[in-house]
């Protein structure tokens, strides 16, 4: 019966499914997914708010403002960003702090195999819970002006949502990277992210172009909302195209960058 | 001349706790904390801001007296200061998950709170002893430098009126470094106990700072209302300002004049603080022995 | 041979943890001996791939283990650490682990549930492995590496934290395994464990390997250091008189009250014939005798001096 199994073994692509599936199920039984859960509704809650509120006084923001306003504010500086950042980076860490990176590597699963795995599942959680959050204030809040502005603006959700899938793409891959390279991913991650991304975004020169955020704004068809001295700076966006292929071809690069790191790098028992 | 025995000899002494029971918990997570040379050099990049700030200092001390229009940038008053602590808690912020996300969690994952909590130490004395890492390490990048750019204007260019109506600034600057420094500090001991992954307690920590003030621009984006900026922790904490620098926390970027009464803001960060407090309490209290 | 380390060398900074190793290691069970920081989990994190030779090549089945997932096919490897994924119960891991060597779900399951049963493990099998005592989860750590029936088995410190009857447990099925033509390295420091196992042992201590071969060969070959035996008889005073007449004999310290006397020998297997011999044309009753160096923490104890 071993060799009958043998001589079925599949092709590494099936192993890498195998990983993304067990990587996903036990992502989803923990605790950390409800709490992520909680803060990728918080756009539903607080679109919702703007409902409940709205009924009680005129406002004067129409829907749509608002919902370009949370997606500026919440979502791409927010949300998207701290999603990638954990999900990304704890795919492979927890591996490695579990210690059980040693059962993977101990099994005919290619290191590409592997990753890709690994990346596929954190850019799967990532991608859920953000376009949960984006579609679901989306349909309260243009059902609020009139139910037919659903429809109406189904091409910006598709272009916000495009943004938070490229986004989740390159982040979920830089992270992975660094979860790969570095001792502490997230701390990385959150300096990376929150410090230098949310600055050198504001700098109207090239060295905005080293920024994921440049390229996902250039396509985001809302304003995002930054600090009021930098926005003073006012720099130009890229073209959609432009920022498009530069996320997938930035998104490779974190990817072979990747492999070709943990090809190299020891993962020694201690 | 005796011969002494060579096997063990029991200690005939007096066994005496140090003085501060939880000091020894504080000095070995300092000295272990230091040890990591990128941290040091991320200490040691936290004193940028003092340099740059010194040297604003020392041009604008140079500056003849009777220039009238002696920019702004380079006049030391109480907002100088308030602006250097502003700068510097953008620092806290990393500081505060360098040195306190792995603090509790490491313990429960390497079973040695109860190595800790079996001498002769509290429950209160673990505590104050974890808290006293952290703060110590936010409290070397905010009052140390800010006060010795104090001593260095005076020092430079000694100018008694001067003193005197700045140095209500010392204790002010004591007062926000001390409260923002207690504040991040208990805030991330509180997850780092909740949690036993750090990856989670530093995302968390960042989660809920960026989330509250997320939402609260939200909110007062929507109804215009002042308190709704208290949603947000940040803001809170940056409306300590207006309690220490009085007028001269207007000048401060992230401070926001549309706040209600900052002393809300102080209330609700006691609020924060006792609530973190009592969860840590309760975390550490259970020692979970097998699960 | 299946194992083999061409003048390896491996360092980590200015600490060196193999230090020019040649071995060709043979079918059947080697026992890989030392006390901690020996070199041990250096030597097997080489052969399993996870770490490259800073000097010197490794070859397993003729092959680089370094980046070669092929050969995982033919090894099974038990790590020393309690490493377990906290939410999986005992079947789910064992499913994962033989799906990702080619199993089907479906067999995958069987051959779990046949595997845990092997293991006694069948009754906690819906239980998550968090949950599972120490030994335990040995087991399953033992199972993982059993299911899909590798050629060669790598055992890192197998008995930690076992009670004494798992670790007889342990040291059966070892020695089943072996009889059934796998080859097994087992990696521990406690010497008698892994003497109960095999009697081919690989004896490494800072980075270098002391002596390889039967534990008895090696004792043979420590010229330097003399066989102590100790007698216990009825008339050692007289048993010693007899003795001090053969020129291998160094030293015989005699304890009339316990009646028995201490021999030092510097060829052993001419001493055990002679005391043959003069037991038995002499007619002395012999209750016991016991050589407290024949055994791997005397060998080891005099290769380390």
């Amino acid at each position: 019966m071993l060799e009958a199994v043998r001589l079925s073994h599949k092709k590494q692509l099936n192993t890498a499914f195998i990983i993304f599936r067990m990587t996903v199920n036990n992502i989803i039984k923990t605790r950390r997914t409800l709490f992520m859960f909680l803060i990728s509704s918080s756009t539903l809650l607080v679109a919702l708010l703007y409902l409940v509120l709205r009924e009680s006084d005129n406002m004067g923001i129409s829907g749509y403002a608002f919902f370009a306003y949370i997606m500026g504010t919440l979502q791409i500086r927010g949300i998207l960003l701290l999603l990638s950042v954990f999900y990304g980076s704890t795919v492979f860490s927890d591996e490695l702090d579990r210690k059980t990176l040693v059962y993977l590597q101990s099994r005919p699963v290619s290191g590409w195999s592997l990753l890709l795995a690994k990346y596929f599942s954190a850019f799967a959680i990532t991608a859920i819970f953000l376009v949960f959050s984006t579609a679901a204030p989306y349909l309260v809040l243009m059902a609020a002006d009139s139910p037919a502005d659903i429809i109406k603006n189904l091409d910006i959700l598709g272009i916000d949502l495009l943004v938070m899938l490229l986004g989740a793409a390159a982040y979920c891959a830089l992270m992975l990277m660094a979860s790969i390279l570095l001792k502490k991913p997230v701390l990385w991650g959150l300096t990376f992210t929150l410090l230098w991304e949310n600055t050198v975004v504001n700098i109207p020169a090239l060295i905005n172009k080293f920024t994921l955020l440049h390229w996902l704004q250039s396509i985001f068809p809302h304003p995002a909302a930054t600090n009021k001295f930098l926005s003073l700076l006012n720099p130009k966006p890229s073209s959609v195209q432009t920022s498009i292929t530069m996320l997938l071809i930035l998104t490779v690069i974190f990817i072979l960058i990747s492999g070709f790191a943990y090809r190299k790098k020891e993962f020694k028992l201690n | 001349m005796p011969i002494f025995e060579q096997t063990y000899r029991k200690w005939e002494g007096t066994l005496r706790t140090a003085g501060i029971r939880w000091f020894p918990i504080t000095k070995m997570g300092i000295k272990q904390t230091f040890k990591k040379k990128r941290f040091l050099l991320f200490f040691i990049g936290c004193q940028v801001p003092f340099l740059v700030f010194a040297i604003r200092l020392i041009i604008g001390a140079l500056v003849p007296e009777n220039m009238e229009n002696t920019a702004e940038f380079l006049q030391v008053n109480p907002s100088f200061f308030a602006h250097f602590l502003w700068i510097q808690t953008t620092f806290i912020f990393i500081m505060t998950i360098w040195s306190g996300a792995n603090l509790i969690n490491g313990d429960y994952q390497s079973n040695a709170l109860q190595l800790y909590l079996s001498k002769p130490l509290t429950q209160l004395d673990y505590i104050l002893g974890k808290l006293s890492i952290v703060v110590f390490f936010n409290l070397a990048i905010t009052i140390v430098p800010a006060i010795l750019l104090f001593i260095l204007r005076v020092l430079i260019k000694y100018d008694k009126s001067w003193f005197v109506q700045n140095l209500w600034v010392i204790p002010a600057i004591l007062g926000i470094s001390l409260a923002i420094s207690v504040i991040h500090s208990l805030f991330i001991l509180c997850l780092s106990a909740i949690t036993t992954n750090s990856r989670f307690s530093t995302i968390t920590y960042f989660i809920i700072l960026v989330f509250t003030d997320g939402v609260a621009d939200l909110l007062y984006h929507l109804r215009r209302v002042g308190a709704l900026l208290n949603i947000s922790i940040s803001n809170n904490i940056y409306s300590l300002f207006g309690i220490f620098f009085g007028k001269h926390a207007a000048k401060i970027p992230d401070y926001s004049e549309n706040m209600a009464d900052p002393y809300y803001g102080a209330a609700i960060l006691i609020v924060l603080c006792i609530c973190c407090y009592f969860v840590i309490k309760k975390r550490v209290g259970r020692i979970e022995v097998i699960q | 041979m299946l194992i083999n380390f061409e003048n390896v060398s491996r360092w980590y900074g200015e600490v060196i943890a193999l230090n020019d190793i040649s071995i060709n290691i043979p079918p059947g069970v080697t026992g890989l001996l030392g006390p901690n920081g020996a070199g041990k989990s250096t030597f097997l994190n080489l052969v399993t791939g996870r770490l490259k030779p800073s000097k010197g090549k490794v070859r397993v089945l003729g092959e680089d283990p370094r980046n070669n997932y092929k050969l995982t096919r033919f090894y099974g490897f038990v790590p020393e650490q309690d490493a377990y994924y906290e939410k999986l119960s005992g079947l789910d891991f064992m499913t994962y682990m033989a799906q990702l060597h080619g199993f089907e779900r479906k067999a995958a399951k069987r051959a779990s549930m046949e595997i845990l049963e092997r293991h006694n493990l069948i009754t906690h099998m819906n239980k998550p492995v968090a949950a599972y005592s120490k030994g335990m989860r040995q087991r399953i750590k033992l199972a993982q590496a059993l299911i899909h029936d590798p050629e060669i088995l790598y055992l890192d410190e197998p008995m930690n934290g076992m009670d004494p009857v798992g670790r007889n447990e342990t040291i059966d099925f070892v020695k089943k395994l072996s009889s059934a033509g796998k080859t097994i390295i087992v990696s521990s420091h406690i010497l008698h464990e892994v003497e109960a196992m095999t009697q081919q042992i690989i004896l490494m201590h800072n980075g270098k390997i002391l002596a390889e071969g039967i534990v008895q060969e090696i004792r043979g070959l420590i010229d330097e250091y003399p066989h102590n035996v100790i007698i216990h008889t009825d008339r050692p005073r007289e048993m010693a008189s007899h003795l001090l007449g053969y020129d291998d004999v160094i030293d015989i310290n005699i304890d009339d009250k316990q009646n028995h006397l201490k021999v030092q020998s510097k060829e052993p297997e001419k001493f055990y014939q002679n005391l043959v011999a003069v037991i038995v044309e002499n007619g002395f009753n012999v209750t016991y005798i016991d050589s407290p160096d024949d055994n791997l923490q005397s060998v080891f104890k005099y290769l380390v001096k």
